[in-house]
Parts: C-alpha cells; sequence; structure tokens
C-alpha cells in the first residue's frame, strides 16, 4: 500500500511538472495562429523605387512619411518644429528581446540588430538623410538647409556639397556643426579607430581615402609567387576627397570609378559625430580645412581613442553626448540590462515626432519564457519574433487577455540552402536541381515558420520594388523554374547529368544500387555531398525532410553537426587559420549549408555576387563559389546605372530579372523560407506601427504611453 | 602543518603549469580562425592585398606570428601577473567581461549553498534517526522527486507557481528595469528578482544533499562507537550531533568541495531560464562564439579553484577527524 502510495505520489507530482511544462492556462484554448502558410508571395500593386522619396508625402505628421504642404512644397525645419506636438515625454516602455545587449554604444563595434535599435536611440534623427517607412530615402529636413549641390570634375569625380542648420543641438547643448560631421567621416575611416578594432568603412568610396586610412602608394613590387604588391607609405594626416566650409558647410567627392552608381542617394549620406566630446573639448586635436581636403592634428592617436573611447567608461561603452532623442541612462553589467532617458535637447524627427515616451528599457530574456514575460506585464513590447511557436503563443496571449495588439509584417531578408559550387558532385548545377526539386519547401516553411512565412523563388526581398514591380513577369518567365516538390523531376536531372552509373560502373537501377555515381574524368564520383549544419530548427527539419528524399533517388546528404555557426563558418568559407587568396586554396570539404540573408532596400546585391577580386572575401562568394561571370555581369549591369536618366527603371529592372533568372539557373543557393515577423505590444501603447526597416529604434521614437495621456 | 601547506602548494604550482599547457594546447587545437572574428564583418570592399595585409596586421596584433612557446609564455606571464588576455568578441579585457559575471554566480551559489547546509543537514539527520519510518520515507520521497526532475523543469515549475500563480517574483531578470530609489528598495529589488533562481537552485540541490546527509549518519548511526555512546547514557542530541554527524562530516566535506569549485562556474540552464547573467552563460557563449581568450583563462582559473578546494578539502579532513594526519 505505502509502495503504491508513493508511485501515485510520485507520478502526480511528474505530471504536474509536465503539466506546467505545458501551458499555463487549465483547458488548452484553440489555437488562434493560422495552420497554413500565408499566401505564396505574389507581387501586390507597385511599390515606389528606392530613392530620394519625395512622393509619400503627408501633411500632418505620420510615422516615417514626409510632411509637405498641399502644393507639394515640403516643410522646412521651422515648419515641422511648429507642427510637432512638443508635450513633454511621459511615461515607460520596457523591450524585451532574446538577444543580450553589448554595451557597444557607438556604431563601429558590431552590427547585432538589437544593439543596432538602441544606437539608433541615442544617434538617430541628425543624418543628412532618413529612411522613410519603407525603406526609401529622404533628405532630412531637419538637417539639411538647402538641397545638396553636385559639381561634375573632368576626371569623373563627383562632389556633394551639403548646407545644414546650426540649430540642432548636441544632447550637452552644443550645436551640430558640419565639423561634426566631417569628423565622423574622418574618425570612422582612420587607422586610429581601426587600431582599437573599429570597422572603418564610412568614406570608402571618397577621394584619398586610401591614402588616409593606408597610406598613398610608393611603389609596387612583386611577392615570391609572381603576384604584385602594392607598397605604401605612412597614412596622410589629410582627408582629401572631404572639405570644411564653415559651421554650415562641407563637402564630399567620390572617386570617378564609384560613378555612375544607381542608388547615388547613398553618397549624401552622412552622420554627425560629436567633435568636441571626443576631443575633449579640442584639447586633445583638431580639425582644419586645407585645399587639400581636411587634416587632423597630432593628439588623434590610437593610444588617446584606446583611452577617450575604448577604455571601461569610455565612449564606447557610455556615451553622454548624443544627437539622438534618448541618452544612455544606466547599462547593467551583470543583467545586461539598459535605460534610456530621453534627450531634453532633441526637438523633433524629420517626419515631425517629438519623442513621447519618458523612459525606455531594453531587457534580455529566453524565448521559453518570453511570452509568459508578456502575459505578467513584466515586458511590453516584443519586436520582430520569428518561430511559428513563439508566435502562436503570443497571439493566444492577444485573444485571451486583451491586453496586447500585434502586427506582423513581411521579413525583409530570407533563409536559404547553399552550394559549393567548385567541388565535389555540387559542382554539377544538375545536382543542384536535384536537390531543388527533393525538398518539399512548402512543408517545410510551414514546419519551421509554424505558417508565419512564405515561399521564396529567388533570393529578393518581398516586400521589395523590384519583386513588387517585375515579380509577375519573373515568375511568368519560360526560363524561370519554379522547383516544388517533385522526386520525379531530380531523377529526370540527375540522369540528363550523367548520375547513371553504380559503384561498379554498371547502370544505376532504383532499388537496387544504394548510391548514384557519375563517370568524371575517368572516374567514378559517388553523389554523396557533405552537408555542414548548425544546431538549429532548420537542420532539425532538413534532416528529416530532405536526407530521406534525396536517399531514395540514390543521393547521399552526410550530416556534420556543429555546435555554433561560429565554428561552422570558417571551416564552410575557408580552411581554419589559412590567411584569405583569391582563387588559392580554400577548405574544400561541406557541399551543403544552410544561412539567412538581409535583403534591406536598396538592394545593393553587385556585392554578394561579384567576382572582382576585391569582393571575393565577401559572403556570398566565400559560401557558395559560383564562378558564374554571367551571373557576375547580371548583378553589376544594376549597380551601374545613372539613375537620373529617363528609363533608368526599366534598365534597373530588366537587368534585376535577367540576374534573378540566371540566379535560378545556376542554382548555388536554394530559398527556402521568409519569415512573417510579429509585434506584441500593450494595448495602451499609442501609435505603434514597425516593420523590418522601420524597427523598434524608430517605432519607439514616434509612439506614446496612453497611460499618460 | 605548515610545512604540509607549502608542500601541497608546490604540488598545485607544478599541477597549474601541466593544466595550463593542455589547456593552451586544447584551445590551439580547436577549429575555427579567431583571427577572422577579430577582424569581424565589413571588410569586403578592400583589396585582396589590402585584407591579407589587415589579416597579417591582425596576426602580429595578437601575437599569433610568434612560435607557439612564446605565445603560451607570453599567455601564461599574463595570466600570472593578472592579464587574462583580450576578448575577441566583446573586444575588452577578459577580466573587464568576467567580473561581473562572476561576482553574481557567486552570490547566486554561495546563497543557496547556505539554504542548503541549513535546511538539508537537520533534514537529513532527521532522516537518518526516524529511518524506516513516515518521515524518512516522506523525505525520501520528496527528495526522490527533487533528484529525478531536470533543473529546467524545476526551474519552470518554480516559475508556473511564485510568478504565473502567485505572482511573488519577477519571471526574469536581476533587478528591475528602471531601479527603484534609494539603496534599500534596491537590495530588496534584486533579492526578488534573485528569489526565483535561488529557489530552484536550492530545491535541485536539496534532494542531493539531504540523501547524502542521510546516508552519512545512517552509516555513522551504525557504527559501534554510537552503540557504546548510547550504552554509556548519554543524550541522543549528544549522540547523534556530537558522535555521529562529527563523524558524518567527512564525505560531505568532499561534497561541500565539489560545490564550492561549482560556485564558480554557474548553471546554463538557470542563468539563461531566469536572465541571471553569471559565468555559466558566459563561459557558453565564449565557447559558442569561440572567444577563446575568455574560455581559456576562466578553465584556468576554475582549475586553479579545484586544486585549492582540494587543498581546502584536505585540510578539512583532519579538522574534521583527528584521525587524517594533515602533517604527513
Amino acid at each position: 500500500m505505502r509502495k503504491l502510495l508513493l508511485i501515485v505520489l510520485v507520478l502526480g507530482l511528474m505530471g504536474f511538472a509536465l503539466a506546467a511544462c505545458g501551458r499555463d492556462e487549465p483547458a488548452p484554448a484553440p489555437d488562434p495562429g493560422p495552420v497554413e502558410l500565408t499566401p505564396p508571395a505574389t507581387p501586390a500593386p507597385p511599390v515606389e523605387a528606392p530613392g530620394v522619396a519625395e512622393d509619400v508625402l503627408v501633411g500632418t505628421p505620420t510615422a516615417g512619411r514626409l510632411l509637405a504642404h498641399p502644393d507639394g512644397r515640403l516643410f522646412t525645419r521651422a515648419e515641422i518644429l511648429q507642427i510637432t506636438d512638443m508635450t513633454p515625454p511621459a511615461g515607460e516602455l520596457i523591450m524585451g528581446s532574446t538577444t543580450t545587449l553589448t554595451p557597444n554604444f557607438i556604431s563601429g563595434f558590431e552590427s547585432i540588430a538589437t544593439s543596432q535599435w538602441m544606437r539608433y536611440l541615442m544617434h538617430d534623427g541628425r543624418a543628412t538623410m532618413a529612411r522613410d517607412f519603407v525603406g526609401n530615402w529622404v533628405a532630412n529636413p531637419m538637417v539639411q538647409s538647402a538641397p545638396v549641390r553636385t559639381t561634375d570634375h573632368p576626371d569623373g569625380s563627383r562632389t556633394y556639397t551639403f548646407t545644414i542648420y546650426t540649430d540642432n543641438l548636441w544632447s550637452d547643448g552644443t550645436p551640430i556643426t558640419a565639423a561634426d560631421y566631417v569628423f565622423g567621416i574622418l574618425a570612422y575611416s582612420s587607422p586610429q579607430f581601426r587600431a582599437i578594432g573599429g570597422a572603418v568603412l564610412t568614406g570608402e568610396w571618397l577621394v584619398g581615402y586610401q591614402e588616409f586610412l593606408n597610406g598613398p602608394i610608393t611603389g609596387t613590387s612583386t611577392d615570391a609567387d609572381g603576384n604584385e604588391v602594392i607598397e605604401r607609405g605612412e597614412p596622410v594626416r589629410n582627408f582629401q576627397g572631404v572639405r570644411m566650409y564653415g559651421p554650415d558647410s562641407f563637402s564630399v567627392t567620390v572617386r570617378p570609378e564609384a560613378l555612375p552608381f544607381v542608388w547615388e542617394f547613398l553618397y549624401m549620406l552622412w552622420s554627425p559625430t560629436p567633435l568636441h566630446y571626443w576631443s575633449n573639448n579640442g584639447t586633445a586635436f583638431t580639425i582644419t580645412d586645407t585645399p587639400n581636403g581636411v587634416t587632423i592634428s597630432d593628439g588623434f592617436t590610437e593610444e588617446f581613442l584606446q583611452d577617450r573611447v575604448n577604455s571601461p567608461g569610455g565612449i564606447r561603452f557610455n556615451p553622454t553626448v548624443v544627437a539622438g532623442p534618448y541618452l544612455l541612462y544606466s547599462f547593467d553589467e551583470g543583467s545586461r540590462n539598459a535605460v534610456f532617458v530621453r534627450n531634453p535637447n532633441f526637438t523633433a524627427t524629420w517626419d515631425g515626432f517629438h519623442p513621447q515616451i519618458e523612459r525606455i528599457a531594453k531587457v534580455a530574456l529566453d524565448s521559453a519564457i518570453q511570452i509568459d514575460a508578456l502575459r505578467l506585464g513584466e515586458v511590453d513590447v516584443l519586436h520582430g519574433l520569428r518561430a511559428g511557436v513563439h508566435i502562436n503563443d503570443g497571439l493566444r496571449a492577444v485573444e485571451e487577455l486583451g491586453l496586447h495588439n500585434f502586427i506582423s509584417y513581411a521579413r525583409s531578408g530570407f533563409g536559404f540552402l547553399a552550394f559549393h559550387a567548385d567541388f565535389g558532385p555540387s559542382q554539377f548545377v544538375e545536382v543542384r536541381r536535384a536537390v531543388a526539386w527533393l525538398l518539399d519547401r512548402d512543408d517545410f516553411a510551414r514546419a519551421f515558420t509554424g505558417g508565419h512565412g512564405f515561399v521564396l523563388q529567388g533570393p529578393y526581398a518581398v516586400d521589395g520594388w523590384e519583386f513588387q514591380t517585375v515579380g509577375d513577369s519573373l515568375y511568368a518567365d519560360p526560363r524561370f523554374t519554379h522547383f516544388d516538390f517533385n522526386p520525379a523531376m531530380a531523377v529526370q536531372d540527375l540522369e540528363a547529368g550523367g548520375w547513371v552509373l553504380n559503384s561498379a560502373g554498371g547502370p544505376f537501377v532504383m532499388g537496387v544500387d544504394d548510391i548514384r555515381y557519375k563517370d568524371v574524368d575517368g572516374e567514378l564520383m559517388r553523389l554523396s555531398m557533405q552537408w555542414g549544419a548548425n544546431d538549429n530548427a532548420v537542420s532539425d527539419i532538413m534532416r528529416v525532410m530532405l536526407i530521406p528524399q534525396a536517399e531514395a533517388v540514390g543521393m547521399e546528404i552526410i550530416e556534420y553537426l556543429y555546435a555554433s555557426p561560429a565554428w561552422n563558418g570558417d571551416s564552410w568559407g575557408r580552411a581554419p587559420g589559412t590567411p584569405y587568396a583569391p582563387g588559392g586554396e580554400r577548405f574544400q570539404f561541406h557541399h551543403i549549408h544552410t544561412l539567412a540573408w538581409n535583403v534591406f532596400p536598396p538592394s545593393q546585391h553587385w556585392y554578394s555576387w561579384s567576382l572582382y577580386p576585391e569582393h571575393l572575401a565577401s559572403a556570398a562568394h566565400s559560401n557558395m563559389h559560383h564562378g558564374d561571370w554571367q551571373l557576375h555581369d547580371l548583378a553589376w549591369a544594376s549597380r551601374h546605372i545613372d539613375a537620373s536618366a529617363p528609363g533608368w527603371e526599366e534598365i534597373y529592372l530588366n537587368a534585376w530579372l535577367e540576374f534573378q533568372v540566371r540566379v535560378n539557373q545556376v542554382m548555388t543557393m536554394l530559398t527556402l523560407y521568409a519569415d512573417e515577423d510579429h509585434d506584441f505590444f500593450p494595448t495602451w501603447l499609442g501609435n505603434w506601427d514597425a516593420n523590418t526597416i522601420w524597427d523598434f529604434g524608430r517605432a519607439v521614437q514616434r509612439a506614446y504611453d496612453g497611460r499618460t495621456r | 602543518m605548515g610545512k604540509y601547506i607549502l608542500r601541497r602548494l608546490c604540488y598545485v604550482v607544478v599541477v597549474l603549469f601541466i593544466i595550463s599547457i593542455f589547456m593552451f594546447a586544447i584551445f590551439q587545437l580547436m577549429p575555427g580562425d579567431p583571427v577572422l572574428h577579430y577582424m569581424g564583418q565589413g571588410h569586403q570592399d578592400l583589396t585582396p592585398t589590402q585584407w591579407q595585409q589587415l589579416y597579417e596586421d591582425t596576426v602580429r596584433r595578437m601575437g599569433f606570428d610568434r612560435p607557439v612557446h612564446i605565445q603560451y609564455t607570453r599567455w601564461l606571464q599574463g595570466m600570472l601577473t593578472g592579464n587574462f588576455g583580450y576578448s575577441m568578441v566583446h573586444r575588452r579585457p577578459v577580466l573587464d567581461v568576467i567580473r561581473t559575471p562572476i561576482f553574481w554566480s557567486v552570490v547566486l551559489n554561495l546563497a543557496s549553498m547556505f539554504l542548503i547546509f541549513i535546511v538539508t543537514v537537520p533534514l537529513g539527520i532527521i532522516s537518518a534517526i526516524k529511518r524506516g519510518k513516515t518521515v524518512d520515507n516522506g523525505i525520501l520521497t520528496f527528495t526522490l522527486v527533487g533528484f529525478s526532475i531536470p533543473s529546467f523543469t524545476v526551474a519552470l515549475i518554480v516559475i508556473v507557481i511564485f510568478a504565473v500563480f502567485l505572482g511573488w517574483f519577477p519571471i526574469t531578470g536581476m533587478h528591475s528595469p528602471f531601479l527603484p530609489e534609494g539603496q534599500w528598495a534596491q537590495f530588496v529589488d534584486r533579492l526578488q528578482y534573485m528569489a526565483m533562481p535561488l529557489i530552484t537552485l536550492t530545491f535541485v540541490g536539496m534532494a542531493a544533499f539531504t540523501r547524502y546527509v542521510r546516508a552519512a549518519m545512517c552509516d555513522a548511526l551504525s557504527e559501534d562507537y554510537i552503540r557504546t555512546a548510547r550504552s554509556k547514557g548519554l543524550k541522543e542530541k549528544v549522540v547523534v550531533y556530537s558522535h555521529a554527524f562529527r563523524n558524518a562530516l567527512i564525505p560531505l566535506i568532499t561534497i561541500l568541495t565539489g560545490w564550492f569549485m561549482g560556485m564558480f562556474g554557474g548553471s546554463v540552464v538557470i542563468e539563461q531560464l531566469f536572465g541571471w547573467s553569471g559565468m555559466g552563460l558566459t563561459m557558453l557563449q565564449g565557447i559558442m562564439q569561440m572567444d577563446y581568450a575568455i574560455v581559456r583563462a576562466v578553465s584556468l582559473f576554475y582549475a586553479f579553484v579545484a586544486v585549492i578546494a582540494i587543498l581546502l578539502m584536505d585540510l578539512a579532513y583532519g579538522l574534521a577527524d583527528p584521525r587524517v594526519k594533515v602533517s604527513k
């Protein structure tokens, strides 16, 4: 009897434990989340081409839209300030995220999205250009007091001259001047900043960048392998392509080879960096304009930056002077939570909003309890939530409690299967196509996104201008293959590719022989590929959905599981420990890999697919080694377009369409899914609107705490 | 005794030296290229020559251009002088990165050790004294459950009970996002956030320790000298606490030593779930992100803690049991 009681007790407790692991309501509610995939991503009515948007105009402040009068005249700074609701901020908001915040509060040290959102809070709003709600760029009317003046030079270079208001203030009350914009370019292009671990690509297209960063060319020589080696002297003090004409004007000059550029407006995007703050009120170094560009004085040294920027409590970890709407109030090293308070000297955003929330906190959460934290009110906002299980949990919370709202939007990005296209079976397009036929991507996307996602047919953004404008034509193009699940087509492709032999060199017989072989230069090649997998949900699904299907048609896929993408990346892209050398030896081991890319507008896909030596270290090449010059040419054809010439859109879109068709034909990447991201937020949060581009950092500047009104 | 400690400390140095060689070698052999990780993204527009130059500069800056034995010597020299290296992921000195997580791991583990000790010792003793009776069976059942359920599940149960049903404690974090004014209020706030990880750790640890105490006490209580003590007419309290418990301490010291070592390590599951930023998470992230400066330094630190703990354990044996001569 005692034993029986004991068993009952233990079983009871374990049952309670299991129940607790499930959900926290007594009776399971029906899952309100969609069970079917969101309708296939087909083009919708055309959206505007990326550019300096002046056609999404409104008369009253609307998040992410440019303000204009009924006659189309854009609002000036003074007019924006006049109509901005300057009610003092009140209330607070807690944003939860599964990403732990790292204390890099200035740019140049990392690119984690969550950290970037926090940096927007502190540094957004006073760049010369601003990104609008749908991803277009607009000239910032709060900054630019006159249109940018362009001057063409005989050598093909082009100068952009900016005139700015000097009424905008840093958080300490100091005016933001041209010197701050110039200093931003210099600092983030300098060898000194690189020496303390920062990224230095800010001025990369400008005249004099290489000389300022790496030193002038002093000659060339040939190394032991016969390669030309460029010899450089010490980096120069002056940045030739940057000038400063006074507190309200500066210019930059772009190198001839960087023109024409279809998204030329990106050359007009510059952000200020507080010169007086970095230079310790001018006691450490100064900036002077000369006919040969701006120069920076001796005090700007690696040692100084190490102390001023990189030491504990330095500018990188605790910037106390910012231009954006919020100031860092605290960062807790233990919890990695941060609190931001409003910047009293920030007046208004470019679209006419004065930040309305007094305090914002960012807290770290485990994904298993994030929705519980939302239910209990410990966090207010979950932004950009992915994975069906969490989204459906969130939707249940919305339905049951009635305390929250949600919005959803397509992710500007996608997950995909990458093939190494230069060795082993994956070097043959028929094999890559066969894999594409063998994976039921509808099922895959449904399983991975829990019904909150799309299946993509190529590397594009579902909401992007290109796909929305010519997506129909792309899908209808007879050269474009829709790889729907079809093992028979896989077999057909494999047979067409010569994978018709067995291990003995005789004909491969389905059901009798296990693996297909192909005669490659007189030797039998086994249809066996290594898959460098990461420990994630994508791999879990691939394991059950692809490998058995491959086996059934005589293809072997062997999984190599890595605990972390950091471990996998190197072994995929290059030999561990070996230096980069284009065309040189590379670690050829894995044939298949799963990755995800973001494709924020405007698309600059040429970098990803470039075969120019200077781009070979980029992600796409090191991941796929496609080696297809036609693809390279089609990608670059989109960049070298003069967007001021009539009919440029047609030229660009045609090039884009041809590029997509070629990607589809070459099939070095099989796009798998694009998530439908969700935001969950309390009903009291007013004016919340967001998407992948208009992210937390921007959306929160326009929202308000309804409890305080 | 002093001589013994000195001799053991010499052993410690030798052991640590050997461990440090192993540790250094293991991380040298790990896959991946830490130079690439240090360089990070954003260099795609450099020409191959520039890229190569940058790579080689980085190799030099990180000291990887030196022979391996020089790298080892420098690393060891740094460790001995308090320079634990530089985290490539955090881009900060390792000591700056781990200082806070170690502190909070120690705080949490010390508190849980204290709670476990004051609860489980009496519980184990009662269980041993009441061996085979209802109380003993109840305690055994309770500890069996605690022993059987994984800490992750215990944590979820704790969350459901204390956060969801009762609403007593916050579900995650180390303090309120917006800290209250005043030191006392902040202290209380931190205690509230610490409560659930503490309850979880204590519950998980309690089950095992109660059983250890009970087993040790059962063994001690069945010894002849206990029978002798009882037959001499000594009070039961004296028999249990002065005679039996002291002898039961030896195995408990071994277990406590293990805990002492674990105190600096933290618990990945508990820390992840409760958002408690301790050493468990820091180490895991270090491994996952190939931040080997952190992992190597902390591993050596753990080795140091372990050998010191073992020394302390041996000394404690001597204090607990006079038959153990630590001076030999």
